[in-house]
């Protein structure tokens, strides 16, 4: 039996990067299918993922990466070096702050699981225009966003852009973003990217 | 010269939780003045705080604390073992997304004419504010700090928010509905870092 169960719906985004984070180490995990309607005995702020490791319940995403990465052997998530670390942190924030409350919300919006206003529907778009040339610029000067190696902050990245040849207006963002483009296809070709596609994925509003 | 410095502004809650983390860790800082907006380039999102330490330039709060966290002597802000240190991870976490999402972006910063908002949009937040705020109160009815007996960098974070908490009326009424925030409070509000980072801010309007 596998130590760790992760609670979460594979098209989750901070689900992905779990079990991402889970395939990258080799550490063994059983999927159990929870809706965030369905968390609260594990978190009470209803949010998915959450993992149980034994007596341990442990949720957001940031802190069970770095419990895994202190806790099992395999491949480091975060650099050695403490700039290294500290260039991987800010990525990872920037990620979970600046992109997730531009791009996350625009699809979420479109999917009609948020149901906003039209204008600010157009400032999420607006707001990932401007933030998505940010890590453009970043790609352009490093092969992973961290660094020569895959981090935490690509496994934060990956399951949030991948979303975007989806939904046509952010096709656009992308396709205008070559650095992006090329990462994305590195990372593409990683087993723990292509065993962790969702297989059902959201249908767009009309 | 100051050993770091800390661009960004005293009311500016991340900006604070910053200025906490060096004082509690004994780091001597500069604080320059500096608006969101005008940490470009160093910082691409145009966010602060921004910390330059030497040549070293990092952006995003919790990145900045672990690494003055890892570079610096003096009490650590971070558990050691690895269960505690996820907890401590979970809790800034919930603080950095829950409470900034609800009491913070949707109370506070429109009451404080920081950013606009209608007084319906208000109104929702509050109830949301009224779940997370109950689930942290719960929670400190059972543990002294955020994270445990000692203090951590969770409780350095959510300090800069919940001190807010009294000039909103709302909030003030919520803070005081919570008897184990408020016990929390008036322990943290008693160390000399807490009270040297009073920002004194009450509002654009006021």
């Amino acid at each position: 039996m596998a130590s760790i169960k992760i609670h979460g719906v594979p098209p989750s985004t901070f689900t992905r990067t779990v079990r991402l984070a889970c395939h990258e180490k080799g550490i063994d995990y059983e999927f159990v299918p929870t809706m965030p309607g369905e968390i609260t005995a594990l978190n009470p702020f209803r949010k998915i993922p959450a993992i149980t490791h034994g007596e341990l319940v442990l949720f957001e995403t940031t802190a069970i990466l770095r419990y895994f990465d202190r806790t099992f052997p395999g491949p480091k998530l975060w650099p050695d070096d403490s700039v290294g670390i500290a260039f991987c942190d800010q990525w990872v924030s920037a990620v979970c702050d600046s992109l997730v409350n531009a791009a996350l919300r625009y699809m979420a919006s479109r999917y009609g699981f948020l149901p906003v206003p039209a204008e600010m529907r157009q400032q999420y778009l607006d707001k990932t225009r401007e933030v998505v040339p940010i890590f453009d610029r970043q790609l352009g000067k490093t092969r992973y966003l961290a660094g020569d190696g895959v981090t935490a902050a690509d496994l934060f990245l990956a399951p949030v852009l991948f979303y975007f040849p989806d939904i046509p207006e952010l096709r656009a963002v992308a396709d205008s973003a070559p650095n992006c483009a090329r990462w994305a296809r590195d990372m593409a070709d990683r087993p723990s990217v292509k065993a962790t596609e969702p297989q059902h994925k959201p249908q767009l509003a009309a | 010269m100051a050993t770091l410095q800390i661009y960004g502004m005293p009311p500016s809650p991340f900006t604070r939780a910053v200025r906490l983390a060096c004082r509690e860790k004994g780091v001597d800082y500069e604080l320059v003045p500096t608006r969101p907006g005008e940490t470009a380039p160093l910082n691409p999102l145009d966010k602060i705080p921004m910390m330059k330490h030497g040549d070293f330039t990092l952006y995003e709060s919790p990145a900045i604390a672990r690494y003055v966290d890892r570079t610096f002597d003096g009490p650590p802000l971070w558990p050691t073992e690895a269960k505690a240190a996820a907890l401590c991870d979970q809790w800034l976490s919930v603080v950095c997304d829950s409470m900034v999402q609800t009491a913070l972006a949707g109370v506070i910063a429109p009451r404080f004419g920081i950013i606009p908002g209608t007084e319906e949009g208000i109104q929702a937040n509050m109830k949301r504010s009224e779940r997370v705020v109950g689930i942290f109160d719960k929670h400190l009815a059972g543990h002294r700090f955020l994270a445990g007996e000692a203090v951590t960098a969770a409780d350095l974070f959510l300090v800069p928010i919940f001190f807010y908490f009294p000039e909103i009326p709302e909030l003030k009424a919520l803070g005081e509905a919570s008897p184990n925030c408020g016990r929390w409070a008036r322990e943290m509000g008693a160390r000399p870092s807490v009270k040297a980072t009073d920002p004194q801010f009450r509002g654009l309007n006021r």
